[in-house]
């Protein structure tokens, strides 16, 4: 076991490894996504008190569901690099921070979005807005600790315990909603909160359209990321100069 | 000890020290988090009266009284309730039984707003869900 | 007329703007995040072939 991990862990097979994952995630994200977006805007359908406005809530859910799971996966990762001293874990956890940013941007503008005609503010200072927000600095603060750093492996480092010590917000944006009062609503996933099956199904695959989106990404971002960190080795100088010839 | 288990113990330390160091910044903090103040905090002398505050509840049923752009209801949060005066456009949310978050001070126990947000529940559903679930909770 | 009433005509209605503007970030950023993965790749590529062509001469 131990002996297979380190073998898909070796830049080679992972970077091949990648190579073959992407055309998996990147057809049924497009497939998916077609129809994620029909469910959402055609068959799902008016809510009893928002009307058609509520729709917003088929991306702000999910890009803020993965907005938190990025980050997680990004600290386990760099957590893995920490203490196996795994470089493709440190890898993993970089080319993550801007795909879980960009995540989080979408959530607050979908949110901000979504509040003015609802509750009459584009923007409040309750405490699950301002932990997500938090959220989008601890990205911003990892992704420019990492390009701090000549040496990537130094890098990671820094970066990763950033990325440990931030993960204390991930429980407080979860239960912002249940812990403090707040303008924003509480829980509607797992509460059964989505009356209509339409509506269920529409949210059920506009998320799992995220997760493609997500592990669409990090295989070709992180292909880009090994070839800049091995570029001193044998196989990365074939395969680039054979993709010219 | 290992080198690796060394490295495993140091990041379950840092874990654990920041885990306990958010737990009482935010125990320290707590009062400052809440965004509102319901009307039994009002009644009961929490909230900071004499200056601006929130106050959150749900509007009362057949409690509103509209003059022109003047709105006045009753805010409750079904143990207390508190009349909110307030002039301006409301969101399109608010309505009777609604959440609502007013923003305002206390003048002679009545709330005098300058902001009115609505809050919307967790729930979703189509017009014929809502008026079914509305029909079984009167027919109970 | 505001910007909200001019896009009224759109389905959706009054909350046609919000919707549309909702949907249409969400479409741009992930395009962004696409394009600049994609680049970047052939950035690299060529950053590196010219390394090679260096050392090789």
């Amino acid at each position: 076991m131990w002996k297979w991990i380190q073998r898909q862990a070796s830049p080679k097979v992972f970077y091949q490894t990648c190579t073959k994952l992407t055309p998996w995630f990147l057809l049924p994200f497009i497939v998916l996504g077609a129809i994620g977006l029909y469910w959402a805007l055609v068959v799902s359908p008016a809510d009893y008190q928002q009307g058609d406005g509520y729709r917003i809530i088929y991306i702000h859910v999910p890009s803020a569901i993965m907005s938190m799971t990025v980050y997680g996966v990004m600290a386990i990762a760099g957590g893995i690099g920490l203490i196996w001293q795994i470089k493709m874990a440190e890898v993993v956890a970089k080319v993550s921070a801007p795909i879980g940013a960009a995540f989080t941007i979408i959530a607050l503008a979908t949110g901000a979005i979504w509040g003015k005609p609802m509750w009459g503010t584009w923007w409040v200072w309750d405490a699950r807005l301002t932990s997500e927000l938090i959220l989008l600095f601890l990205y911003l603060a990892y992704m420019s600790l990492n390009n701090a750093f000549d040496n990537p492996r130094t890098a990671a480092k820094a970066s990763s315990i950033l990325a440990i010590v931030g993960l204390v917000n991930l429980p407080i944006i979860h239960y912002s909603v249940k812990w403090w009062n707040t303008l924003h609503q509480g829980y509607t996933v797992g509460t059964g909160g989505l009356k209509d099956p339409d509506m269920g199904i529409a949210l059920g695959i506009m998320f799992l359209v995220f997760v493609l989106l997500y592990a669409a990404l990090v295989t070709i971002k992180a292909k880009t990321e090994v070839l800049t960190r091995e570029q001193n080795s044998r196989w990365v100088k074939d395969l680039v100069t054979g993709e010219r010839s | 000890m290992t080198k690796r288990q060394n490295r495993m113990a140091l990041v379950a330390m840092l874990v654990l020290g920041i885990s306990l160091a958010g737990y009482f910044a935010l125990k320290a903090f707590n009062d400052n988090l809440l965004y509102f103040f319901t009307p039994t905090d009002v009644v009961e002398g929490r909230a900071p009266i004499g200056k601006s505050f929130r106050m959150g509840g749900l509007v009362e049923s057949d409690s509103v009284v509209r003059d022109g752009m003047k709105v006045s209801f009753t805010l409750t949060d079904t143990a207390n309730s508190m009349q909110v005066d307030y002039v301006g456009i409301l969101p399109d949310l608010f309505r009777e039984g609604q959440g609502i978050v007013a923003t305002g001070s206390l003048s002679q126990d009545v709330f005098v707003a300058s902001e009115v947000l609505a809050k919307h529940d967790e729930n979703y559903m189509p017009p014929e869900v809502a008026d079914a679930l509305e029909k079984a909770k009167q027919s109970k | 007329m505001t910007i909200v009433e001019y896009f009224s005509f759109l389905p959706y209605g009054k909350y046609a703007f919000y919707v549309w503007s909702a949907y249409g970030i969400a479409f741009i950023t992930v395009a962004t995040l696409f394009i600049r993965a994609r680049s970047n790749h052939k950035q690299t590529l060529i950053n590196l072939n010219s390394k090679y062509s260096r050392q090789d001469d």
